[in-house]
């Protein structure tokens, strides 16, 4: 019978843990998630504009994983660090971002562009108008050479429930006749624009295929505009990379937080995880923290520094422990969020040490 | 439940837990689990009048609790507004029922040839729905008058461990229990039968929790007792793994006689797959597993195994049986929940709800689909057609070589 | 030239009280108010209906007073009065002594309690210390303070007064002795205006010394600032006082979904810049988990601080804030100072506003020979409520934000309906934290709405969105769309309305010692921060 322990345990689903878990089921290990909860990914939409252009053989090695695991979920990004693609925003203001996800890119500022500003009406989160207006008021003071035109649709309600992005982007994922009307609507008030921007509601369950159907119904580029959370093009992100995992394997275990890391005798064996009933314990090679700013609590002693290889390091800079690496936003204490380019190097960093101290293990 | 519980506080409003809720995916004009758990709980605590039917179309799957990232007890709070929830007086009967899965079973069983042939006739099932809100669509499942206690293991220096059968398996599925129990042989295992009755867990769905904290309060002794006696208490269903694994804490933890021996059972609980699973990682279980050719299989996850922290035990053990062919549809929640898609106004959300679930399995095209629960059993084969079992079969097939649907 | 007969300087509650009762007797009044209303010590306090039992022992004439004035005003403004009742509780750590004292003392004022002992004490209210001693009752209540400046002010204009807010007056005009009228300017566009007058009354609370210094006078008040704890959810169901003799942190008031904890004591130099410090607030939430034990996990979602405006003559000396009388006093400086048409009311407490605008309003019916007496004793704020609407709005909106909405509207619940039926999408819950339906933010923005809305936050005082858990993070940026849509302001606007919308909301959290709303704080921080580019946090 083939073991059943865990190669990898990564604690954390957040961007930083899915790619840790991603790169060790790349190469092969057996690896759970082990997560109180969902990540971050309800905010915002994993754009990435931290990585400067020439960040070294370490980003460039976990942008590639990156691009080849989102693209083979279904959710590529498209850009390169240190590029700055202008991204319009509901709040009428640009966000340059390097690596930008694909339902976001089609709206990115071209020059010259006169760009369409679909709104729904009776959608209480989203103004046109108000977003269309401040964009160009934005533009002209960032002189960008785009133009943003308000154009406002209806779409059907179900029942007498008023419009939201969550609610549309659900019959988005189950209702094709409501897919096709909504790009007829859409394409019916494009007049003479050459891009359209609308807000975030085209499902949350939905492929780049599913969104390059509906766009090639407009004949034109279309991108979102993520809205305040619950935020669809995250939440998209977020399912895509869970369906990427679990078909790589990974064992998602979450709901529970943990109570603490299994160490003895300075090694790390796994993890206690507090579940109902009883706490459980699941062993593992390896543990990845990358759960967050506000879980050092897992780690008594830890002077908040690391070593080379992204492992704990105590007031007295030794190792805190063997088989711990740590990855995210909980590496970058004093990092704010907006760091998406900080997790993916030092998850796939995290997740390819822990691989290698696994073969020095095994020498 | 804990007036003092303040979960409610870590709400941040990110609204995870809608965006994860199985109803509130098929049918949007469902508040959610973010407005009926801590939004109303404010209100509730303001003592403002926050009651709403649709408290009654949560289907207690708990991935808002799952999904939530600040440990709110959303599907907690769901449960104790659903305790004062007023129902008119004809959903209040049927619910009345419904809570009490045991004493149904009991009536049922005395003569289950008569009463099973009876409750399938259309005519009573349009009877039932008109009078009872029962959906015409469902079939109740079989009953059958059979008492498992006779399948107890006797062997002496065996190791034992208390088996809790569960309404469904007591009443209806006395063939998986017998199963269960050969499965235990093959590993050198006695099984003991609980005669603890319902686990309560119906009771509290169906916002009944006066039951629920009877059902649990009558339980408690006997699986304390067990405990004592150094015994694990083993379940196959993952409803009532659930249930006994936090419902007597939650529902009697405030009385200081009985909070320890509550912990204590609650501590003492394993899910069948759970515990062959820890024994496979202990190198302890029997694997001299026959191959065994099925078609495809069609694995579906019930909610109450991943609101235990399970990590799929039965899934994995079984891909270890060559020959074995099994997909794990990962298609969200069946929509079953239980009692709550036998109600003749909650059907229609129970297949929307399961519908996902419904087409990944005929695009799967399995010869069987299989599930730990019961009720997403019948969930499964009522949207498909295709026959569905429980892991334990098929696992003791493995160990037995004979076709698990024989009987 | 605009011209009225009296102006009123100050919108809180008592120069809202003076409208009213000036508008009633068929006088001419235009109250100016430099911000919104509510602004200074109405708008930063406990949101306490006094029984008059915090003051039996030490002031049995301000009980007497309290005790009146709270059954009159649960008779004119219920829709304002949230009436839970109050407890007067006997800790075991505090002087049994004064138990004693303050049973004599209510029973001599005739104020109504039933004792209770510590088992009915506990029933009432489960999150007790399980060491209580027992508690008394009365009739306190939580008055929603914004809610009854807000129906005077709608009272009054309705009765054809006026109420100019953003209208910060910046001289008092005189001639021969007596005044002639005010210059004011927008305090938002800066835009200039005068009015001419005969009477001016000086209802400016803790600005009340600055006023009146414009005028060239001198009206002592000493600025006792008081910091309050708004808390997530309702830790009791009653306003809990400790039984002992005036302190910190001994109220704890049920304030609709959120209860506050307060307050402090300390004197300020004046009545803006208010900061609450960290020992302050730990003193506070020590003291609170005294009151209450679970206040020590429970979520502080904002702090606040206002100012007691204490009248101080020279006489009082250096007496501490609380030692001084909390009576109100009228000042008629054509009498005390040679000033003819220039009044001022100082001091006094939210729960007195009426008689305090009774007095003033007579004192000013009299100068002008306007003999009329005062009627708002006994003069509902509004009409009655048709039973058929509330039946109506449960079927419009889910049944909790019916009943808000009906608490808070009243007759108004018909236009509410009317929007409604118009438009489906208006019954959606904009605020979800306070349940505030779009069709009521369309109501408040309204240029049919009696007292209009310039900012966010007023909207938020009239309507409570922004007031809950995220603190406007996720409606705020709806309601600043809203009034886009309405014409309130341009895009441009719109978008500085809506920092300076968060920048105030931001200020309140960010002083929260701990917790979850730290959380709640940096999320919103980082949508509108580094995700949206739209604001970044201030050096705080």
């Amino acid at each position: 019978m083939q073991s059943l322990k865990y190669d990898l345990i990564v604690v954390g689903a957040g961007l930083s843990g899915l790619v840790a878990a991603a790169t060790a089921a790349e190469a092969g290990g057996r690896v759970a998630v082990v997560h109180g909860g969902l990540g971050t990914f309800v905010y915002g939409a994993g754009c990435i504009a931290d990585l400067p252009a020439e960040g070294g053989e370490e980003q460039r090695r976990a942008v590639a994983f990156f691009e080849a695991m989102t693209e083979a979920a279904g959710s590529p990004y498209y850009g390169q660090p240190g590029d700055r693609h202008m991204l319009p925003t509901i709040l009428g203001t640009f966000q340059p971002v390097s690596l930008v996800p694909f339902c976001l890119w089609g709206g990115r500022v071209q020059a010259g562009a006169r760009v369409s500003v679909a709104g729904i009406a009776g959608l209480s989160s989203f103004d046109a108008r108000f977003t269309a207006e401040r964009l160009n008021q934005q533009a002209e003071e960032l002189g960008l050479q785009s133009r943003y035109v308000p154009r406002i649709i209806d779409l059907p309600h179900e029942g007498s429930v008023p419009h939201s992005t969550l609610n549309i982007a659900n019959r988005f994922d189950r209702d094709e006749p409501f897919r096709r009307l909504f790009a007829e609507r859409l394409r019916a008030v494009q007049g003479e624009c050459d891009q359209i921007l609308l807000p975030a509601c085209l499902g949350q369950q939905t492929s780049r295929i599913d969104i390059e159907d509906f766009q090639a119904q407009l004949g034109r580029p279309l991108g979102e505009l993520p809205t305040l959370p619950p935020s669809m093009a995250g939440l998209r992100l977020n399912n895509r990379l869970l369906g990427h995992l679990r078909r790589r394997g990974v064992e998602m275990i979450g709901g529970y937080p943990l109570l603490s890391l299994d160490l003895a005798d300075g090694i790390c064996r796994g993890v206690v995880v507090d579940n109902p009933g009883r706490a459980r314990t699941l062993a593992a090679k390896s543990v990845v923290l990358a759960c967050g700013p506000q879980s050092e609590t897992l780690l008594p002693g830890w002077s908040r520094r690391v070593d080379a290889r992204q492992r704990p390091l105590n007031d007295q800079n030794q190792l805190l422990a063997e088989g711990i690496h740590v990855a995210g936003a909980l590496l970058f204490p004093t990092g704010r969020r907006g760091g998406n380019g900080r997790a993916i190097v030092s998850g796939h960093a995290a997740a390819l040490m822990a691989a290698g101290r696994e073969k020095s293990h095994a020498a | 439940m804990r007036h003092s519980d303040v979960t409610l506080d870590n709400c941040l409003k990110c609204s995870d837990c809608n965006s994860v809720c199985p109803v509130m995916t098929a049918h949007p004009a469902y508040p959610g689990p973010k407005h009926l758990g801590p939004e109303l709980e404010r209100f509730r605590r303001e003592g403002l009048p926050c009651d709403s039917d649709w408290l009654e179309y949560c289907l207690g799957c708990e991935r808002c609790d799952m999904a939530c990232p600040n440990q709110v007890n959303v599907a907690e709070l769901i449960i104790e507004a659903k305790g004062r929830h007023k129902k008119p007086p004809m959903r209040r009967l049927r619910d009345y029922l419904l809570a009490r899965p045991g004493l149904l079973g009991m009536v049922l069983s005395v003569a289950p040839q008569v009463t099973d042939r009876l409750l399938a006739l259309g005519a009573m099932k349009k009877l039932m729905s008109w009078t009872a809100g029962i959906a015409a669509e469902r079939s109740f499942p079989a009953y059958h008058r059979e008492s498992l206690a006779g399948h107890q293991g006797h062997r002496v220096g065996a190791e034992r461990v208390m088996f809790y059968l569960g309404c469904s398996m007591r009443y209806n599925e006395q063939k998986l229990g017998r199963a269960c129990f050969s499965l235990l042989t093959h590993n050198d295992i006695e099984a003991e039968v609980s005669q603890s009755a319902c686990c309560g867990y119906p009771a509290l769905a169906n916002g009944d929790p006066a039951e629920a904290r009877c059902r649990v309060r009558a339980n408690l002794e006997e699986l304390s007792a067990a405990v004592d006696r150094g015994l694990p208490i083993l379940t196959a269903c993952t409803s009532c793994g659930q249930m006994l694994k936090t419902g007597f804490t939650a529902l009697l933890g405030d009385d200081p006689a009985l909070a320890e021996k509550a912990r204590k059972v609650e501590a003492a609980i394993y899910d069948l797959g759970e515990f062959l699973m820890l024994r496979a990682e202990q190198g302890r279980l029997n694997t001299r597993f026959a191959e065994i050719r099925h078609g495809a299989l069609a694995y579906h996850s019930p909610c109450h195994q991943t609101t235990q922290g399970l990590a799929r035990p039965w899934y994995h053990l079984l891909r270890q049986v060559p020959g074995m062919e099994i997909e794990d549809m990962n298609a969200g929640c069946c929509g079953m929940a239980g009692t709550f898609g036998f109600k003749q106004e909650k059907y229609a959300v129970s297949m929307a709800v399961g519908n996902k679930l419904f087409q990944a399995i005929e695009q799967a095209a399995p010869e069987l689909a299989v599930s730990e629960c019961p009720t997403c059993r019948m969930q499964m084969t009522h949207g498909t057609g295709v026959p569905s079992v429980h892991p334990a079969e098929l696992l003791l097939e493995a160990y037995d070589g004979k076709d698990a649907l024989a009987s | 030239m605009d011209r009225t007969q009296v102006i009123i300087i100050g919108g809180g509650a008592t120069g809202a009280g003076i409208l009213w009762d000036l508008s009633l007797r068929g006088i001419h009044a235009v109250l100016l108010e430099k911000r919104d209303l509510a602004n200074g010590a109405t708008g930063r306090c406990h949101g306490l209906l006094h029984s008059g039992a915090r003051y039996v022992v030490k002031d049995a004439e301000a009980a007497r007073e309290c005790l009146s004035e709270n059954q009159i005003i649960k008779t004119i403004a219920p829709h304002c009065v949230h009436d839970v009742g109050g407890l007067f509780v006997r800790y075991p750590q505090d002087d049994p002594a004064f138990f004693a004292q303050w049973d004599e003392a209510c029973a001599k004022v005739g104020m109504p309690t039933s004792r209770l002992n510590a088992t009915e004490t506990l029933e009432l209210e489960p999150n007790l210390p399980k060491d209580v001693l027992g508690a008394s009752t009365c009739p306190d209540a939580h008055i929603d303070v914004f809610q009854l400046t807000l129906s005077n002010l709608q009272a009054a204009v309705a009765k054809g007064g006026r109420f100019r807010p953003y209208s910060e007056v910046t001289s008092i005009e005189q001639a021969g002795g007596r005044v002639t009228g005010v210059r004011y300017k927008d305090s938002r566009t800066g835009e200039e205006g005068e009015i001419a007058c005969e009477m001016i009354v000086n209802a400016g609370g803790g600005w009340a010394q600055q006023i009146a210094s414009m005028a060239g006078l001198d009206v002592p008040v000493r600025c006792d600032k008081g910091s309050l704890l708004v808390l997530n959810h309702n830790l009791v169901t009653r306003v809990v006082n400790r039984c002992r003799k005036p302190g910190d942190a001994d109220i704890l008031v049920p304030a609709g979904p959120v209860c506050i904890l307060g307050t402090s004591s300390y004197t300020v130099p004046g009545p803006e810049g208010l900061k609450a410090e960290p020992e302050e607030l730990a003193h506070l939430l020590q003291l609170g988990s005294e009151l209450v034990p679970m206040m020590a996990e429970a979520r502080v979602l904002r702090v606040f601080s206002g100012v007691r405006p204490l009248y101080v003559p020279k006489e009082a000396g250096g007496s501490a804030g609380r030692e001084i009388s909390r009576g109100f006093v009228l000042l008629d400086h054509g009498e005390r100072d040679g000033l003819l048409g220039f009044v001022s009311i100082v001091g006094g407490k939210l729960t007195t506003y009426r008689l305090m605008a009774e007095v003033t309003a007579n004192l000013v019916a009299k100068r002008l020979g306007v003999d009329e007496p005062c009627r708002t004793a006994t003069t509902p704020l509004r009409a009655a409520t048709d039973p058929a609407l509330p039946e109506k709005v449960r079927q419009l909106l889910p049944v909790q934000a019916a009943n808000i909405a009906e608490r808070r509207l009243g007759p108004d619940l018909a236009k509410l309906i009317g929007l409604i039926e118009a438009d489906p999408d208006m019954a959606e819950i904009i605020c979800e934290c306070e349940q505030v339906s779009r069709a009521e933010i369309e109501m408040v923005m309204s240029d049919q709405a009696l007292v209009p809305v310039k900012t966010i936050n007023d909207v938020g005082r009239r309507s409570r969105l922004g007031f809950g858990s995220c603190q406007g993070t996720f409606c705020g940026y709806k309601a600043m769309l809203a009034g886009y849509r309405r014409g309130l302001w341009t895009a441009e606007e719109a978008a500085d309305e809506f920092k300076r919308y968060l920048d105030e909301r931001w200020k309140g959290q960010a002083q929260v010692p701990r917790g979850k709303q730290i959380e709640q704080l940096m999320l919103s921080h980082d949508l509108f921060g580094p995700t949206y580019h739209f604001h970044a946090e201030q050096g705080l």
